[in-house]
């Protein structure tokens, strides 16, 4: 399943590709699942078409899909046995831990709270088959 | 000479249309209105006036071409309005009722299908991949309508025709057999598939419960359009171009009742169908309401 937020100052899209992203990555959907097509989607969501075919094609790009006539949308994303190079990321990675952090410093929140979130995500999508408490959608 | 063929026909031409023709009508003023604004309820009351009028009308067809083609002067033409009457069946309820019953409940309306509330989910299944028609039925099903056809083409190498014109009777009903095959084998597998991909909006929660009646109904639909349209529609027009076909001096009474009986259980067969489908998605709505925790507005019988 997958939720959007209407409410969220985060545009549709960009929610749409981060909760695609999480479910890839927590192994929730796997190498050879099949998406439902556009259309499903977008009217089981309530929104646009253009909204989900761009998040689908953003995501190709981006080498978690791919698109093909009779066989629809699937993910090719492998997260067993990933084909990036964690080496080279770490410094984007951690760049981007960082200011995420620096963030939640600066909007009050307290250190346990901020270390529980923390754990919440990192159990949410290395150990996804654990029960977690419901959560807001993701920021891209 | 008592002709039971003849009572069975006019049994049904009392009975039954007049039965066909009152169903939209109580369906329409038995719904629950659910709208609670003064505009809104003016609607409902003038769309349900419409329908009582369109009934009444209806009626006065099948009772005065009742009683002057059947009953009075014997006028055969208006014997046939009176046995084909129930046709009126699908304006009274596609033009008239079923804009009462979207009036009274909004969502079932145009865009019926549009998320309520702000948090939106769905499933990520693709449902287009589900075969709720096993193959052997579809083969079954063009196999009953290959049959007909076949039964009809057999008349032009049973004999001789009388005339040129029963020959090109026999032509017409071949070639509408064939055309309503073609059209049926066509456009029913599209239907089936356009509606496996309805849209299915889920409450923020995803309940199980919503799922599983989202998958009774969109299976019990798929299985209602096959039924309905890729053979009991076509088997009626089947029987009767096969009649038609067949009929000659000696063997027209009993074809008569026969011919109109089939296409009359077609009818039964949609708007059963029509009708069962409704009422699922009446449940679908409620359920999501309840759901969602969503007011249904005010809620009055009738």
């Amino acid at each position: 399943m997958i939720s959007v937020s209407l409410d969220s100052p985060v545009p549709l899209h960009d929610q749409l590709v981060a909760e695609l992203r999480r479910l890839i990555a927590a192994g929730r959907l796997a190498k050879g699942d099949e998406l439902p097509p556009v259309r499903q989607l977008a009217g089981d969501l309530g929104i646009h078409l253009n909204t989900v075919a761009r998040a689908y094609r953003d995501l190709a790009d981006a080498g978690l899909l791919a698109s093909s006539r009779g066989r629809g949308t699937v993910v090719i994303a492998n997260v067993a046995r990933p084909n990036g190079r964690p080496a080279e990321e770490r410094q984007r990675i951690e760049a981007a831990l960082a200011a995420a952090l620096t963030e939640a410093k600066l909007a009050g929140l307290p250190e346990a709270e901020t270390r529980a979130l923390l754990e919440r995500w990192i159990a949410e999508l290395w150990d996804p088959e654990r029960e977690v408490p419901s959560r807001t959608p993701p920021a891209p | 000479m008592n002709d039971p063929f003849l009572a069975i026909s006019r049994l049904a031409v009392l009975v039954l249309v007049p039965a066909v023709l009152l169903v939209p009508l109580l369906l329409g003023l038995l719904a629950r209105t659910r709208v609670g604004s003064e505009s809104e309820r003016f609607a409902v009351r003038a769309r349900a006036s419409a329908l009582v009028l369109a009934t009444l009308a209806a009626l006065a067809v099948w009772l005065g071409s009742l009683l002057t083609g059947m009953l009075g002067p014997r006028i055969p033409a208006l014997e046939w309005v009176a046995q084909l009457s129930w046709l009126l069946f699908f304006p009274l309820w596609f033009g008239f009722a079923l804009p009462l019953l979207q009036a009274k409940d909004p969502e079932l309306g145009p865009g019926r299908s549009a998320p309520g509330g702000t948090l939106r989910s769905a499933s990520l299944s693709p449902r287009h991949r589900e075969a709720p028609i096993p193959p052997g039925h579809w083969v079954a099903g063009l196999l009953v309508a290959a049959l007909f056809t076949a039964a009809i083409a057999a008349r032009g190498l049973w004999g001789p025709f009388a005339d040129d014109g029963e020959r090109g009777r026999w032509l017409v009903l071949l070639g509408f057999q064939v055309a309503t095959v073609a059209l049926a084998a066509a456009l029913v597998p599209f239907a089936v598939r356009r509606g496996l991909s309805e849209p299915e909006p889920l409450d923020a929660a995803g309940s199980a419960e919503l799922g599983e009646l989202y998958h009774s109904h969109r299976h019990a639909r798929a299985r209602g359009t096959f039924w309905v349209f890729l053979v009991a529609l076509p088997s009626a027009v089947g029987v009767l171009a096969t009649l038609a076909a067949w009929s000659g001096p000696g063997i027209g009474a009993p074809l008569g009742p026969a011919a109109l009986l089939a296409p009359l259980l077609a009818v039964f067969a949609g708007a059963w169908f029509g009708i069962s489908t409704t009422a699922r998605r009446y449940r679908i709505h409620e359920l999501r309401a309840r759901l969602e925790g969503r007011s249904v507005g005010g809620a009055d019988a009738g």
